[in-house]
């Protein structure tokens, strides 16, 4: 990244009633550039970017924009804006309207803010809706309504917050990929939150990971995905096996009663460590021909491969395989070196139990019962 | 399913029976009353009396009196309603409580209560009077019976504000500040509009009582100026002249009607927003 | 944080001003006297009053009566036509039935009351009702604007509950009527409660609705505090009022403190508590019912209805006799004697202002009352319509106490007997020596004031004038040497040219008010009923009273006799004469005449020693009080006689210009009033323009493809 910082988070930390909400979390984002705030409900990441935004004050520490400490810089005088979750678009205005509002305020002429308006409704593919009432628009369309109402003043960042939590998941694919097309076009910095790692992964440049209101990991997807910096990102971003193990010497751990080669060092001798292994990176052998033997316990037809669960030494691990096998058959396991991972243990370690899957819909009634508080 | 149905009108049959018998033919008869004379000859009279000089100005004088006391109500009650909404939830709860607990006291006895406050020789001067100061002059002027109607029905402004504005989704607010409105701005461009239908049904609850009060205008007016309410009261508990008290009544509904016609017209539809 | 602050107190400030009239209300409950201009020492005197005045517990018992049968019918009419209004197909007559239901709520309350009180009163003429207001009238005239309140709060927990509901519950096997009482009235529970407490609520407060619809005989508490605040309202009342804030105070603190608390672990015991008190307030229903019926059917009731003037009666307030009372207790043991059957008397006692007052309320066919007690042109006009009954004097052995020179007056001087005269007065004026001039006083003094101080500029905002139009005039007339009687049409219109001259001094048109408005020192001057003037100046040293006179130096002023008579719709005439007779009888008649400070043509109040020494100096002003000639002739010259109809007609027509007339009226509230209105309306037209101009660019088709082209 060569471009400018544009946002700074210096050592920010916020509790409410006593609740430590963000830890001392610091943080660079730059221009034009696409991060992501992943984690899941209460980690902390809405309230860092209520932070950017200026809806919350942080308790310590500096938020700088663009060179300058604006902590106590109001919302209104940001130059941020932000697409809300589930929209909030005045209800009094028609579609125009909202999205002319931010130019109402500045005295802009009425050709101006046509041509401004127009412009925007035909990015976000809506024109000729002007007159509507914005209550009477569909999920899709109150989004696209929000994110032309946040752009239209030409913000340096954009916030997002869960911008398509409430939509269905054929819309939210479309909508990601025009989110990317608008972020290309405009070269505005976006920061977006979401628990959707799939989401995350696949639009942006770098993504945050976030729990309990500390920074996990920031780095690329690939990185993110292929590197996890300990058992919580690796649980969180897409589905794997963590293990308990033990690095004997540099490349060589040992879990599960076998000795495995790897291709990670600089671990101590004999240190306890997690390991990783991506479920799609395990080969189905015959039994006795792979590195591990175990009994299958279950078999799900997934569409492009099978998911098996099999118990190996009363671990429970997940493998995707194209290949289909008869539940209680005895199987084996093969693991290529470069398919294993190695973390340092963390507080997260063991938490995970067997083969483990972040569950969107867990994470939903986390929410649901969030709200009701 | 033809017992079912015929039970489903049943059941609503005795509330329609009812509202024909003790509400529409109550109506009729006020127009009957309005339009016929003593004898019960059809008659434009009572009307025509009512366009003397004298009647014109009690019309004119209710209707300045109620306007001026839901304009007062509306000016008191939104910053209350406002701040009331900001407040925890428990707190709000409690206060609308303590606004809705006076309603339960009669109100004939809350304005005899004023009475021994605004009198000459009342509490209000008596305290003034150890200042060295009045004694002002209170009881028995408009800007008594003003106040009078402000204190009866301005928790009837208030709810209605409260539960509008309690409603709006904080987001939007904030929506609102982030694209640039200072707090003031936002007050003027997005709470007030969004909180237009409680204003209406404030306007509305407390313009209609208002306008047609009697008793207040009896004692903290001291009866020297007749509202419509009191000249109805007077022809029905009185005079026995129940046609004029009919055309008196019948005008009154045209009144209302036509105010609340005029006051949804134009806050129906709003698009626009208000301009600052 | 500046902001916080300001709205605290703000909120504070307007606390304030919604409390302070029942801080006062409350501090004056534990007043030890009868005033609002005073405070003196604290004292629960007024709470142990009221537990001993029947008649406001009554109105009371009456009015909670009156509210829980309303709201429950209400409530049942309400919950079933909202089940069948859900169900409606038809858009349009689902909207039009819903328009119709809100009509009560948003029409004005004095316009229901009235378009009620229309139809019963045509319908009472058409089938010849002896009594067309009641009970029954009030009661439907409370359902009547409780429904919308219920249908409204019910109808939106139909409209919420899942269709399917019912059809699930049959598909396990219910009932309709199962499926009705185990599913669907659970779900609409909390919407038929909430209908039912606010319809008891809108029930218990109202005043306007039932003041048209009530009848002779069942006194609601508002209506009650209404004809006290016409006078004056007694401490107890205040006390009553503070108990009631009190504990409705507790009510929802408990209310709103068990709702708060953690929902999760309270729900069951909340559960259990909102069970407690549905229940409880159902058991509280049942038995107020039950009591009801059993009182009524156990023992037989006797209802007597005594329509009377305020402050009429010794009422038992301040060690005086309670007339009512004894004469319940009286009638009941005498009952007893007679028959060997115990009943129970039941006296509602109800008063009015003046006598025009009654005259409305007993032509509108609310004529349940067994006494009343009008003056003597009043009886006149009401013997002509027909409107009271000839006397059974057999049935009023006391009627020989009235002393003979009273038992033919010139109202009532036929074969029979349709009044037995209460007692007589003349009109004096009553003034407050600290607010008169010196000069005034001394001629006051000499005996040489007339009417003209009534007329006085320097007493401008002071004066208190008659609010019915007979005395009004009269005043007027007295003071102008115009014969009240037989005044022609110049002569009327001269008495309210003098009226008119006088309004823009008129502090304020009162009748019974003026107690209160005179003896708190608010006002100098009033013309009024001399012993009503007595009353006053013995409550309030600073008053005195005086019989106008004229430029002769001869009084000139009205002489009244107010007589008992029994209304020809009288419900129970054998105990109207009971109470007459009762009446003459020498214990209530010296109390009453101890107590109202007015003549009585009785003898033996008159020769009562323990009556002439009470009152002192006062008996001869009462008895003696240097009128001109003899009390014959001054009946003859100086009362009020009924007057034919085209000069009542214009008597009313006069009266009602002068009431709607405007002269002491400031216009400056008008010019607020289009100064606010304009800057509306320039608003308005502001925002229109604006609107257009916005939409301009947008809003037609054509102009936005030209923009587009444009662009």
């Amino acid at each position: 990244m060569n471009e400018k910082k544009i946002i700074e988070l210096k050592n920010v930390a916020k509790s409410y009633d006593g609740e430590m909400i963000l830890d001392h979390i610091s943080l660079d984002v730059h221009e034009k550039e696409f991060v992501t705030f992943l984690g899941p409900s209460g980690c902390g990441k809405t309230t860092t970017l209520r932070i950017i935004a200026g809806f919350v004050t942080p308790d310590t520490g500096d938020v700088v924009f663009d060179g300058t400490r604006i902590n106590d810089i109001p919302a209104y005088k940001r130059h941020v804006n932000t697409v809300f979750q589930k929209y909030a678009l005045f209800p009094h205005l028609n579609v125009y309207e909202n999205i002319a509002f931010a130019l109402r305020l500045n005295k802009v002429s009425e050709e101006e803010i046509f041509e401004r308006v127009e412009e925007m409704l035909a990015m976000v593919n809506l024109r000729g809706f002007e007159k509507r009432d914005v209550n009477l628009l569909s999920g899709g369309q109150q989004q696209r309504v929000a994110i032309a109402r946040a752009l239209i003043n030409k913000p340096k960042v954009l916030l997002l917050d869960e911008p398509l939590g409430a939509l269905d998941l054929k819309l939210r694919k479309d909508m990601q990929n025009e989110l990317k097309n608008i972020q290309r076009k405009t070269g505005i910095t976006f920061i977006y939150v979401t628990h959707d790692q799939e989401e995350a992964l696949s639009m942006s440049d770098t993504v945050v990971v976030m729990a309990d209101g500390k920074i996990q990991q920031i780095g690329t997807p690939t990185d993110i995905y292929n590197e996890p910096q300990n058992a919580f990102v690796a649980d969180f971003i897409g589905e794997s096996n963590i293990i308990d193990g033990i690095m004997l010497d540099d490349y060589k751990v040992r879990f599960s009663g076998h000795e495995f080669e790897c291709l990670d060092k600089g671990f101590d001798k004999n240190e306890r460590v997690d390991v990783v292994v991506r479920p799609e990176d395990v080969d189905v052998t015959k039994p006795g021909q792979g590195m591990l033997d175990g009994v299958v316990t279950s078999v799900t037809f997934k569409g492009v491969h099978y998911e098996i669960i099999v118990n190996i030494n009363n671990f429970k691990w997940m493998i995707q395989s194209t290949d289909y096998v008869e539940p209680n058959q005895n199987i084996g396991i093969y693991i290529e070196p470069d398919a294993i991972h190695i973390m340092k243990r963390s507080e997260y370690s063991g938490k995970f139990g067997d083969y483990s899957s972040f569950s969107d819909e867990l994470e939903k009634l986390s929410d649901a019962s969030e709200e009701e508080e | 399913m033809n017992k079912k149905s015929l039970m489903q009108k049943a059941a609503a049959a005795p509330h329609m029976v009812w509202s024909v018998l003790f509400i529409i033919a109550p109506l009729i008869f006020v127009v009957y009353y309005a339009f016929t004379d003593k004898e019960g000859n059809p008659t434009l009279g009572n009307i025509t009396e009512l366009a003397q000089a004298s009647y014109l100005e009690v019309f004119i004088r209710s209707v300045c009196f109620a306007f001026l006391a839901t304009v007062i109500c509306l000016i008191i009650a939104y910053p209350i309603a406002y701040f009331m909404s900001k407040a925890k939830p428990r707190t709000q709860k409690i206060l609308i409580m303590l606004v809705m607990l006076p309603q339960w006291l009669n109100f004939l006895i809350r304005t005899y209560s004023w009475m021994a406050l605004l009198e000459d020789t009342g509490i209000i001067n008596t305290i003034l009077g150890y200042m060295n100061i009045g004694p002002l002059h209170m009881i028995n002027t408009s800007g008594a019976v003003i106040l009078g109607m402000v204190y009866n029905y301005l928790p009837y402004m208030i709810i209605p504000l409260h539960s509008v504005i309690s409603k709006i989704d904080p987001r939007v607010l904030e929506a609102a500040s982030d694209l640039g409105c200072s707090p003031l701005r936002v007050l003027v461009r997005v709470v007030i509009p969004l909180s237009v239908s409680g204003i209406v049904s404030g306007v509305t609850m407390v313009f209609v009582p208002s306008i047609s009060t009697f008793y207040i205008s009896q004692k903290l007016g001291g009866g020297n100026f007749d509202l419509i309410g009191d000249t109805i009261e007077r022809q029905f508990q009185t005079a026995y002249n129940y046609n004029l008290g009919a055309a008196m009544s019948f005008v009154l509904m045209l009144i209302i009607v036509i105010s609340m016609a005029v006051m949804n017209r134009y806050s129906g539809e709003d698009d626009g927003g208000v301009i600052v | 944080m500046k902001k916080k602050v300001f709205g605290n107190i703000y909120t504070v400030l307007i606390f304030l001003f919604l409390y302070m009239p029942i801080a006062v209300l409350i501090l004056y409950s534990f007043n030890g006297l009868n005033s609002t201009s005073e405070f003196e020492g604290f004292s629960l005197k007024w709470y142990r009053e009221l537990f001993s005045d029947s008649a406001t517990l009554n109105a009371l018992k009456n009015t909670l009566i009156l509210a829980i049968l309303s709201a429950i019918i209400s409530t049942v009419i309400g919950t079933m036509a909202s089940y069948g209004i859900n169900k409606m197909q038809n858009k349009h007559v689902k909207s039009a039935t819903m328009s119709v239901t809100k009509i009560p709520m948003v029409n004005p309350d004095i316009v229901v009351g009235i378009s009620m009180m229309l139809l019963f009163v045509f319908v009472g003429g058409i089938i010849g009702a002896k009594s067309n207001l009641g009970f029954g009238t009030v009661l439907i005239a409370h359902i009547t604007f409780n429904l919308p309140y219920v249908i409204l709060s019910v109808l939106p927990k139909f409209k919420q509950m899942d269709k399917s509901l019912p059809e699930a519950a049959q598909d396990l096997g219910c009932t309709p009527i199962q499926s009705f009482l185990k599913v669907e009235l659970p779900a609409i529970l909390p919407g038929v409660i909430s209908g039912l407490i606010m319809a008891f609520t809108l029930s218990l407060d109202d005043f306007v609705i039932s003041y048209f619809t009530i009848g002779s005989g069942f006194e609601t508490l508002p209506i009650r505090i209404y004809s006290m605040t016409k006078k004056r309202v007694t401490p107890d009342m205040y006390a009553l009022s503070t108990l009631i804030f009190v504990s409705i105070l507790i009510l929802l603190l408990v209310s709103n403190l068990t709702s708060d608390k953690n929902r999760e672990k309270m729900s069951k015991k909340a559960k259990k508590i909102t069970k407690i008190v549905v229940s409880a307030i159902f058991a509280v229903i049942v038995i107020i019912t039950a009591i009801v019926l059993i009182v009524t059917a156990s023992t037989e009731t006797l209802t007597l209805n005594v329509y009377n003037w305020g402050e009429y009666i010794s009422d038992g307030g301040e060690d005086t006799l309670d007339v009512n009372k004894a004469f319940t207790e009286y009638y009941e043991d005498w009952y007893y004697k007679e028959y060997g059957k115990k009943i129970k008397v039941q006296l509602n006692y109800t008063t009015y202002a003046s006598n025009e007052d009654m005259y409305a309320k007993l032509k509108s066919g609310a004529t349940g009352y067994d006494i009343v007690i009008p003056s003597d042109y009043m009886i006149e006009r009401l013997k002509k319509e027909g409107l009271i009954q000839p006397l059974d004097l057999n049935k009023i052995p006391n009627y020989e106490n009235i002393m003979e020179e009273f038992r033919n007056p010139f109202y009532d001087n036929g074969e029979e007997k349709y009044t037995v005269m209460y007692t007589y007065g003349v009109i004096g004026i009553v003034y407050n020596k600290d607010r008169l001039n010196q000069e005034d006083l001394e001629k006051i003094e000499n005996g040489e004031a007339g009417w003209e101080l009534l007329w006085d500029e320097d007493y401008k905002g002071q004066i208190l004038q008659f609010n019915n139009p007979r005395d009004a005039m009269g005043t007027a007339m007295y003071s102008l040497g115009i014969n009240v009687n037989t005044a022609t049409d110049e002569e009327w219109q001269i008495a309210f040219e003098k009226l008119r001259e006088q309004k823009p001094l008129v502090q304020s048109y009162v009748m019974d008010e003026i107690f209160n408005k005179m003896e708190g020192g608010e006002a100098a001057l009033a013309a009024y009923y001399a012993g009503d003037c007595m009353t006053m100046s013995a409550a309030n040293p600073s008053l005195g009273f005086y019989y106008p006179k004229n430029a002769d130096g001869k009084i000139s002023t009205n002489i009244f006799a107010d007589a008992m008579c029994i209304p020809t719709a009288a419900e129970n005439t054998e105990l109207a004469h009971a109470y007459i007779n009762f009446m003459l009888s020498e214990e209530p008649a010296v109390a009453n005449a101890e107590y109202l400070y007015y003549a009585s043509p009785n003898k033996l109040v008159v020769n009562n020693e323990g009556y002439r020494e009470s009152l002192g100096e006062d008996y001869d002003v009462i008895y003696d009080s240097d009128l001109e000639g003899s009390l014959e002739y001054m009946f003859e010259n100086y009362a009020y006689r009924n007057l034919p109809d085209e000069k009542l007609h214009l008597l009313n027509s006069l009266w009602e210009t002068l009431k709607v007339d405007s002269a002491a009226f400031g216009g400056g509230i008008y010019i607020v009033c289009a100064v606010i209105a304009a800057v509306l309306i320039a608003f308005a037209i502001y925002a229109y323009i604006i609107k257009r101009k916005r939409r301009k660019l947008y809003w037609t088709p054509k102009a936005k493809e030209q923009s587009i082209q444009k662009s």
